[in-house]
């Protein structure tokens, strides 16, 4: 029972570092390209590392809760991921996640580390106005990096794919240089009561100085499921649950071709899901 | 940037030497007292008293008693030729009141083509005068009666034939002990005809640089008059010529009078002396083309009387004379000239006097009469005449001036002068002189350090091998001398002896107070090889805060020599007790109220005839005491609506006077005559010596306090005036113009910043004691002693109008530049005066070897600085970017027009093939009322065909709009215009715009030569034939962000010439960075400086052949560059325009360990734009392109028949003997829309359609042959210009499409 308790946290906490790990990549990558075309042969590689911590979480009536016996969770993850454009319009994008969870209670402690759900997409950069802003629509694959035990369950295990759409760009506003993007994606995993879920991420950044930018997002997202079910005391991930999250982060030019970015992200409401906050840090190259 | 460069260059490079004026020496003479009498004034209608034919010649004649009774009688005139003959005469009854003015009214009957005399004469009670005038009538038609004999030029030509036989032996011999400041004096000898040995002065500034080939005045000497060496050269050389008979010149010919020297030879045509002294002046341009030194290419000669005979007459003998300015040039055509005064009456006593015939003499004279040089004069040409000179009969003058052909040329008529001209003939010949020969531009391009560097190993100006001295260098530790107290001063001196034999002696040095008093001094042996240099150091003890004099003496057993220098110490601790009056800042509180209390009344009059690109006005306005205060004011001409100018007011020195500037774009300049310099000498009109001391015994009645007053007037003009910027006000000037400036700072806050070179009258006291030999006060003692007046008191006047009392008061940012060997303005009290000024911002530059004058350095630095202080350059931004939505705004918000505004139904005015053509057009009535008028439409072909017109009657209320639509039926494939006309009684506007049909069918009427693709691949080989020998070096100095690395690029390109290029690179770059690179091509003329801008890339700027730093060897005139060589295309200048672009790719791809050759962006406007679709066309290195307003495409269409270029063309075929037809021929291989079939490359094209250089129908040609991918922008209400929005657009497209994000 107990060790259920902590797996099925284990299992939580990787799930929201999977989406951490997304927004972190898009963060860094607004950076240099701003969800414009990253250029034909070229590659963008970026590495990110994020500490996430909790120890309450909401219910399924939005309700904070405890964890029993004063659990806390933490979690660091790390996350490779690319996009290399084959053409001016076509990219191709991958990212590999890796966690280790960590459980901490009144009765016992446990450490969990593990590969998480990989994904691979193509994006296409559908148009622009004048080349200032660009619209882009990316599919994706979503195929887990482990295999579910009956003890221990990482992900939902299931393949899983998702699309979406995107619009990034700058615009000046009171003589100052503002950039910004838009992603909507919806993913749908395959399986019997596979989630389909919803997500929608608005970034807005400016320089601070000449290599210094400061970006400001908010991310809501809703998974649907047949199974409405979000039991701390169950191994396997809720399927159903809604989240928003704020981050504010930095990113500091490393040159021409790097750079490096720090955000903190924090839990504001949410159903079924943890009231957890972390820090990430990336690191971008371009090829 | 290079327009604001070009807009600094202009106006500070006049500041800072145009209206430098000297101070000479002052003569002692004080002004009658004047007696009663009647001033008669005349004016003629015409400024220049010249009438156009059938004209009735009027003048007005303003009288006025000083009379204390009332004076009645007649006043008449009388009109005689030249011969006296009467021709009409009139009198009419005139009664003037005691002290009273009268103005009277004479029309006389028109007259023939001619000059005339006129008197005015005045009989009255108790006064009788006459004033003598000089009218022309008709005169551009007139021609001498007398004709050149016919083999004129064929007796030249076996002149210059003769001189060609005679070896020139040039000898330049240095002249040490005449050399002084920036001026290196240098002796030239030269054999002329006849084997004589001619000398000449020529001086060259010190601070040439090596290889720089510095433009060329020559001065021909006036008759009766000797050359010397010439002083205060700067950017330029200067030859002063002695012909035969004249000063140093004088071995074989020395004629025991001036008189007797015009006779000699005078039987014979052949050997009279002229022809031999027109040689001579041949042969010193001569001189000027066999050095390396001197520009063959920028040659001006110059002269007043004899010497403008000579200068004409040289200009006319030869074509490598530039350009040519001639004051009352003697000799015009003799046959018309009098008889009875010289030179005539001097040959006519000759010829009786030896039996001659007098006949046989002006045969000899037909063949050196001006006249018949002035028909082969080409070059530009100024010429300046006196209307009263007793020597030179204007008819005769303007036979001459009628022969010169063609248009380049100006005459200044002087009706009130007699052998002399006006000060505003030398003024504007200094600023046409300056822009002609490009001096700055040339100078500039020699003074920045990468030029200098690229040029060190040019040779070096020839001195004389035979000469022995020992030049002396001096070093302070610093450059501007300027020592602490608590170090020594150390100075080391470069010895360079030219003696072949070893000379052994003693250097030492002197140190003295300004007072005289010996402070240090020191000697070391010394001894220099033959021809050796040496090397000395010299340490002397510290010194307190001060200035001193320093001396560097040489002795050896044959030679002798002084150095005087000066230095200070710890400039900013020289401080000085003042003696400022208590009730000092009331007085001028009061002078303040005193000036409140009189009504400006100011005037401003358009002054056409002064303008050069500009518009000049001459403003007045009423100052203190009533008095009547003129000057100028010079604006840009496209002065936008709504603009305001930031305002430069440059006060005028001592005994100067305005002159119209040449106006800037972005600031007016203003100068004024302050009272009782010409021009605003109504009231007072001192003589220059008694200016200084005029009223000195009354504070309150002293010309300082108004001339002070009329500064301060000037200000509030600027403050009255809608087109200037109040709050943007520069104040400046030189000597005294520096002390009023300086004092104008101190009373008016509303000078918002100032400049002072050499300002004087700062702290008279110690002025007495320290320089009372001196001027001023020099000048003020020698009043005191002889008017017996008590020089105490005088100085306690003086206390209210010493620069020391003012200076405590300016808060403005200050620049002052100083000289520390200045007599009139002495460093200490100068720098004790600069040290009063409570302005933090303020800047101090010392000139250790200059007097009286300030060094560039402090032109360099006053330009942008004056252009950052008052924003002038994003003022002038904020109303040339937004174009006609600014127009529409600022007419908008009038109350006195209907505005028209244009809505073509297509967003860019192009309509497809076979449809309606519509305009919504909106009128909008300003006024506050209901308008009733019409509104009508013209359409007319691009060739101004007429093809259709209407109109309809428009009502449009109170402050309403009115929308009309227009539909024109469909038309045939071209641009078309449209003309918008609103009559509305009280106002009437038409707005013009172009409109295009089915313009992507537009193609040209002009095949391509044959062989057109052939002579690129040949060119091309050409080029690949020259070894690049690409280098690289890394200038810190041109940054401006320390995150670039700025490089020049130095290349051989075709004709093995040299090419450069700037190059910014990220300093942070890592070894593996490869950057897209970004290359900006020039505009016409354009000099191209480093680009600044986003970090990811590298940014070139290249400076095609002939423009900015590539102009070594091909450097023409701005307006020469687009024929240079263009009569064969193997040697046009833009076959190697376009392949120093090729080269630079060669550059790019030969540095791959920098650039990303993948990923290469051309961009360029006007030119640029040109070159850069040629770069694209005949190079498919280039990844992308963008080109604005591209230009050169089918110059062959009538539309350029009359344009620039072919206006150029025209010239230059006539000065190649070639047909304008081969020139357009030859063009034909560089016309873009032959081209551009090449490109491969993505291309961006912007165009204007109402641009007048490139019509949109030549550019739809072009873009048309393009078949790569492209896309155009079309601007329909821009001219030779795009919207800014199109940079940035082509830089984003640039980042998307090469992947640099």
């Amino acid at each position: 029972m107990t060790i259920t308790f902590n797996t099925s946290h284990k299992q939580f906490t990787a799930i929201k570092c999977l989406a951490l790990g997304a927004l972190l990549l898009l963060l860094s990558m607004a950076t240099y390209a701003g969800g414009r075309p990253v250029g034909k042969h070229r590659l963008f590689i970026n590495i990110g590392a994020s500490y996430f911590f909790n120890h309450q979480f909401w219910d399924q009536n939005g309700q904070v809760q405890n964890y029993a016996f004063n659990e806390r969770n933490s979690s660091l993850s790390a996350s490779i991921s690319a996009e290399y454009g084959f053409s001016r319009r076509v990219s191709l994008m991958a990212s590999v996640p890796f966690v280790s969870n960590m459980v901490r209670s009144d009765i016992s402690n446990s450490t969990i580390n593990t590969l998480g759900d990989g994904q691979i997409g193509v994006r296409y950069y559908l148009a622009n106005i004048a080349y200032r802003t660009y619209f882009s629509i990316q599919g994706n694959l979503i195929f887990p990096l482990y295999v579910n035990t009956a003890a221990v369950t990482r992900g939902y295990g299931e393949l899983g794919s998702s699309i979406q759409l995107a619009a990034a760009g700058d615009f000046n506003m009171l003589s100052k240089s503002f950039f910004f993007e838009v992603d909507l994606s919806t993913s749908q995993y395959f399986g019997g009561d596979a989630p389909l879920q919803g997500q929608f991420t608005a970034s807005i950044g400016t320089s601070l100085a000449k290599k210094l930018q400061l970006s400001l997002s908010e991310s809501s997202a809703t998974s649907y499921s047949i199974t409405k079910t979000f039991n701390p005391a169950s191994p396997a991930p809720a399927k159903d649950y809604s989240s928003n999250e704020v981050t504010a982060g930095l990113s500091y030019g490393l040159g021409h071709s790097r750079s490096l970015s720090l955000s903190y992200t924090t839990f504001i409401s949410g159903k079924n899901t943890a009231i957890g906050s972390s820090v990430s840090l990336g690191y971008g190259y371009k090829f | 940037m290079k327009l604001k460069q070009q807009l600094l260059s202009v106006f500070f490079f006049f500041l800072a030497i145009g209206q430098t004026e000297t101070l000479l020496a002052q003569s002692k003479q004080k002004p009658a007292a004047a007696a009663e009498e009647i001033i008669i004034n005349e004016h003629a209608a015409d400024r220049n008293s010249i009438f156009k034919k059938d004209d009735t010649v009027k003048y007005k004649i303003d009288l006025r008693s000083t009379y204390n009774s009332q004076q009645s009688g007649k006043i008449s005139y009388a009109v005689t030729d030249f011969k006296n003959k009467l021709i009409t005469k009139y009198s009419q009854p005139v009664t003037i009141d005691a002290k009273g003015t009268k103005q009277v009214q004479f029309n006389i009957p028109s007259q023939p083509s001619g000059f005339y005399k006129v008197n005015f004469m005045l009989n009255v009670t108790d006064d009788d005068d006459t004033v003598r005038r000089v009218f022309g009538v008709d005169t551009t038609n007139m021609v001498s009666p007398y004709k050149m004999p016919d083999d004129f030029w064929d007796f030249w030509d076996n002149a210059r034939k003769e001189l060609a036989a005679v070896a020139p032996n040039f000898k330049v011999t240095p002249q040490p002990k005449l050399s002084k400041g920036n001026d290196d004096i240098f002796l030239v000898e030269m054999q002329s005809l006849g084997n004589m040995t001619i000398r000449a002065w020529l001086t060259l500034p010190h601070d040439r640089k090596p290889g720089e080939k510095l433009p060329v005045s020559i001065a021909y000497p006036g008759f009766n008059s000797e050359m010397y060496p010439h002083y205060g050269v700067s950017g330029m050389a200067f030859l002063a010529l002695n012909i035969r008979g004249y000063g140093n010149s004088r071995d074989v010919i020395h004629p025991a009078t001036h008189d007797a020297f015009i006779n000699i030879g005078v039987e014979d045509k052949n050997t009279y002396v002229f022809k031999g002294v027109m040689m001579d002046c041949v042969r010193a341009i001569d001189f000027i083309c066999s050095t390396d030194y001197l520009d063959s290419k920028a040659i001006f000669v110059t002269g007043g009387s004899l010497g403008g005979y000579l200068s004409m007459a040289t200009a006319g003998l030869d074509d490598r004379v530039t350009i040519c300015s001639a004051d009352n040039p003697g000799y015009p055509d003799i046959r018309a000239m009098s008889t009875e005064v010289f030179p005539i009456n001097t040959m006519k006593d000759y010829s009786l006097r030896t039996g001659l015939d007098f006949e046989k003499c002006l045969k000899t004279w037909d063949y050196y009469c001006l006249k018949g040089f002035a028909t082969h004069i080409k070059c530009p040409v100024i010429m300046g005449i006196g209307l009263l000179d007793n020597f030179i009969a204007p008819i005769a003058s303007m036979a001459a001036w009628n022969n010169i052909p063609g248009k380049n040329k100006k005459l200044f008529i002087f009706p009130n002068l007699a052998h002399e001209v006006g000060d505003e003939q030398g003024t504007y010949v200094g600023a046409w002189v300056y822009q002609k020969l490009k001096i700055y531009d040339k100078w500039i391009a020699f003074h920045k350090p990468e030029a200098a560097a690229a040029a060190a190993n040019a040779a070096k100006p020839v001195v004389d091998p035979n000469a022995e001295v020992i030049d002396l260098v001096e070093h302070p530790i610093n450059k501007s001398a300027v020592y602490k107290s608590d170090a020594p001063v150390t100075y080391t001196v470069d010895l360079k002896s030219s003696f072949k034999t070893t000379q052994t002696g003693k250097i030492s040095y002197a140190v003295f107070t300004p007072e005289g008093k010996l402070v240090a001094n020191g000697s070391q042996p010394v001894s220099i090889e033959a021809k050796g240099t040496k090397n000395v150091a010299f340490e002397i003890p510290a010194q307190g805060p001060g200035y001193y004099n320093l001396n560097f003496m040489i002795n050896t057993s044959k030679y002798d020599d002084t150095l005087r220098r000066a230095f200070a110490v710890d400039t900013n601790k020289i401080m000085a007790a003042g003696h400022k009056p208590a009730d000092f800042d009331e007085f001028w509180a009061g002078a303040k109220r005193e000036l409140a209390k009189v009504p400006p009344n100011f005037k401003v009059t358009e002054m056409p005839d002064m303008e050069h690109n500009d518009k000049v006005y001459q403003i007045e306005m009423q100052s203190l005491n009533n008095i009547t205060i003129r000057g100028y004011m010079a604006l840009q001409k496209d002065l936008k609506p709504g603009q305001r100018l930031p305002v430069s007011i440059y006060l005028p020195g001592y005994a100067a006077s305005a002159v119209p500037l040449v106006a800037s774009s972005g600031i007016a300049l203003l100068n004024i005559s302050v009272r009782g310099q010409m021009m605003s000498d109504d009231v007072i009109k001192p003589e220059r010596e008694a200016y200084i001391t005029t009223d000195i015994e009354n504070k309150n009645k002293y010309i300082l306090k108004g001339v002070l007053m009329d500064c301060e007037r000037l200000v509030d003009f600027v403050c009255s005036r809608p087109e200037l910027d109040s709050t943007a006000i520069y104040a400046s000037g030189a000597s005294m113009g520096g002390y009023l400036a300086l004092a104008l700072s101190a009373l008016d806050k509303r000078v918002t910043i100032s400049t002072a070179n050499n300002p004087v009258f700062a702290d008279f006291r110690t002025l007495s004691v320290q320089a009372s030999n001196a001027f001023p006060m020099g000048e003020i003692e020698l009043y005191a002693k002889n008017n017996g007046e008590n020089l105490d008191e005088i100085l306690n006047t003086l206390d209210y109008f010493d620069l020391q009392n003012f200076a405590p008061q300016i808060n403005a940012p200050t620049v002052v530049g100083i000289g520390m060997l200045d007599p009139m303005a002495p460093p200490t009290l100068s720098t004790t005066m600069f040290n009063s000024i409570p302005a933090t911002d303020k800047k101090l530059f010392v000139f250790p070897t200059l007097a009286h004058d300030i060094g560039p350095e402090m032109g360099a630095y006053i330009g942008p600085w004056v252009y950052k202080k008052l924003n002038i350059w994003n003022r002038y931004l904020a109303f040339n970017k937004q174009n006609e939505l600014d127009k529409v705004k600022e007419a908008e918000s009038g109350s006195e027009s209907v505005v028209i505004i244009d809505h073509p139904a297509t967003k860019e005015a192009v309509f497809k093939a076979n449809t309606t053509i519509s305009y919504d057009v909106d009128l909008k009535n300003n006024f506050f009322k209901k308008v009733d008028g019409m509104f009508s439409y013209f359409v007319y072909t691009s060739d101004d065909k007429f093809i259709k017109e209407d109109s309809s009657k428009i009502s449009i209320d109170s402050r309403g709009t009115k929308r009309v639509h227009v539909d024109i039926p469909t038309q045939k494939t071209g641009f078309y215009k449209i003309n918008f006309a609103v009559d509305v009684g009280d106002y009437d506007d038409t707005l013009r715009r172009v409109f295009g049909v089915d313009i992507e069918h537009i193609r040209s009427n002009y095949p391509k030569p044959a062989d057109f693709d052939q002579f690129w691949d040949r060119t091309k080989k050409e080029l690949a034939a020259v070894p690049p020998n690409f280098k690289m070096t890394e200038k810190p100095e041109m940054e401006i962000t320390p995150d670039e690395q700025v490089y020049l690029i130095e290349m051989q390109s075709l004709g093995n010439l040299t090419i450069r290029a700037w190059l910014t690179l990220p300093k942070d770059r890592k070894p593996k960075d490869r950057f897209p690179v970004f290359i900006n091509l020039p505009g016409y003329g354009n000099a191209m400086v480093p680009l600044h801008g986003a970090p990811n890339m590298a940014f070139i700027a290249l400076n095609v052949r002939g423009q900015g730093n590539s102009r070594d060897v091909i450097h023409p005139e701005r307006e020469e560059y687009i024929s240079y060589g263009l009569e064969d295309k193997d040697k046009f200048i833009y076959r190697g325009s376009i392949m120093d672009g090729v080269r630079l790719l060669d550059f790019v791809f030969a540095h791959k360990e920098i650039f990303d050759t993948q990923s290469i962006f051309v961009t360029g406007g006007s030119q640029g734009g040109y070159l850069t679709l040629c770069l694209a066309s005949v190079d498919h290195r280039v990844t992308l392109c963008e080109a604005e307003n591209p230009g050169y495409i089918d110059l062959k269409m009538p539309y350029y028949a009359n344009k620039w270029p072919t206006t150029v063309f025209t010239d230059y075929a006539d000065q190649k003997s070639v047909t304008l037809q081969k020139l357009l021929d030859n063009f034909e291989y560089f016309n873009l829309k032959n081209f551009v079939p090449n490109i491969q490359c993505k291309v961006i094209v912007g165009i204007g359609l109402l641009d007048p250089l490139v019509p949109p129908t030549n550019e739809m040609i072009m873009y048309n042959n393009i078949t790569a991918w492209k896309k155009l922008f079309i601007y329909p209400n821009l001219t030779h210009e795009v919207d800014p929005w199109l940079g940035s657009y082509k830089m984003k497209w640039a980042m998307d499409e090469l992947g640099a994000f």
